[in-house]
């Protein structure tokens, strides 16, 4: 009897008896050898050591993971394993090329895990994919999670990134605006509590004040010598500002 | 960048222009060194983060990112590098100088 039910365990693959585990033996691989791929970087020992350092991103362990992840996606679909291998496949697809990717794994993380959530990181991510895309199959998806994720904070980036996919599209339209506009508001109203309203209320005022053409919002700012200063002090000047930093 | 900017500051520094950095690498301390390391002289605002005050008021989330600004405040150009950069600057101090004229001319 117990030999019988053994066998039938042995049998059955599909699918995984604990795809959580499969998932991190599997991830750590690769981990390891993407640690590897970059270890001449990490080990050089000065600024002159590092710039002769030459990756061949070609060689990087991430392209030979995209199937694996695909496959093992496919193979503990449902999970939230298989959840995990769809984020990394949508998150690595700039770095690999495999862009045709994201579509797939976009569809498959909506059809079966849009209640996650896990999804927030995913839905602020978004608003850079339509580049990947297209802006019509970004806005599809972030409306799709809108309606569908049970979590204020899920709604509130995927509405934030909705109304940036609008308001930063490269040829934005006065409606692009005000629709972007309508869906800020929206944010400010009903997520009042999250972070993603600080950061409508920063796209707002690109919206209504940072375009070419309106008085630029004053600031108040202070320099490295501990003075301050606003940006209204420089009227009757041209002034370039220049937002930088190295980090 | 930095190259094209240190030329045009100089090049500039008796005309009605500024140039105005805002560093997001940390406290002063931190943006101090990096401009005695890069030979910075133009003002900078210390905004500490990528997510300091002057940066998310004016929603950057690219860096560098560049306004232009008239005498008036308007901002006239956005998103212009190097070459785009001065043009923007010398329209705008053309414009200026065209102004000044008109207006001496009517005195």
């Amino acid at each position: 009897m117990n030999g019988v039910l053994t066998l039938v365990l042995l049998l059955a693959p599909d699918p995984p008896a604990d795809p959580a585990e499969e998932w991190r033996v599997l991830f750590g691989q690769y981990a390891a050898a993407e640690k590897g791929f970059f270890a001449p970087y990490y080990e050089a020992k000065s600024d002159e050591e590092r710039e002769k350092v030459r990756l061949d991103y070609e060689r990087h362990p991430a392209r030979e993971f995209v199937p694996k992840a695909k496959a093992f996606a496919e193979s503990a679909k449902g999970t939230e394993a298989a959840l995990d291998a769809l984020l990394w496949l949508v998150r690595a697809a700039p770095q690999t090329g495999s862009t045709a990717e994201v579509g797939p794994a976009i569809d498959a993380i909506l059809a079966g895990h849009a209640g996650s959530p896990k999804l927030e990181e995913f839905a602020s991510y978004l608003r850079y994919a339509h580049s990947m895309l297209g802006r019509g199959a970004a806005v599809n998806a972030l409306e799709t999670l809108v309606r569908k994720s049970p979590h204020d904070v899920v709604r509130a980036a995927a509405t934030l990134s909705l109304a940036a996919t609008y308001a930063e599209a490269d040829r934005a339209t006065e409606a692009d605006r005000k629709r972007a506009r309508a869906l800020l508001d929206t944010i400010l109203e009903k997520y009042g509590e999250t972070k993603y309203a600080t950061q409508a209320k920063g796209l707002i005022n690109e919206i209504e004040f940072l375009q070419i053409g309106k008085v630029a919002p004053d600031f108040e700012a202070t320099d490295v010598d501990g003075k301050t200063f606003k940006l209204s002090d420089y009227r009757g000047q041209v002034v370039v500002l220049d937002f930088w930093g190295f980090w | 960048m930095i190259p094209h900017e240190k030329a045009l500051v100089q090049r500039l520094q008796n005309k009605p222009f500024a140039l105005l950095g805002i560093n997001s690498d940390g406290p002063a301390a931190k943006v101090l060194e990096i401009l005695a390391k890069q030979g910075i002289t133009w003002r900078n605002a210390v905004d500490v983060s990528t997510g300091g005050p002057i940066a998310t008021a004016w929603n950057v989330h690219g860096w560098p990112t560049i306004y232009v600004l008239d005498a008036k405040g308007v901002i006239r150009f956005k998103d212009v590098r190097d070459a785009a950069m001065e043009d923007a600057v010398m329209t705008l101090l053309g414009e200026m100088e065209g102004e000044g004229r008109g207006r001496g001319g009517r005195e």
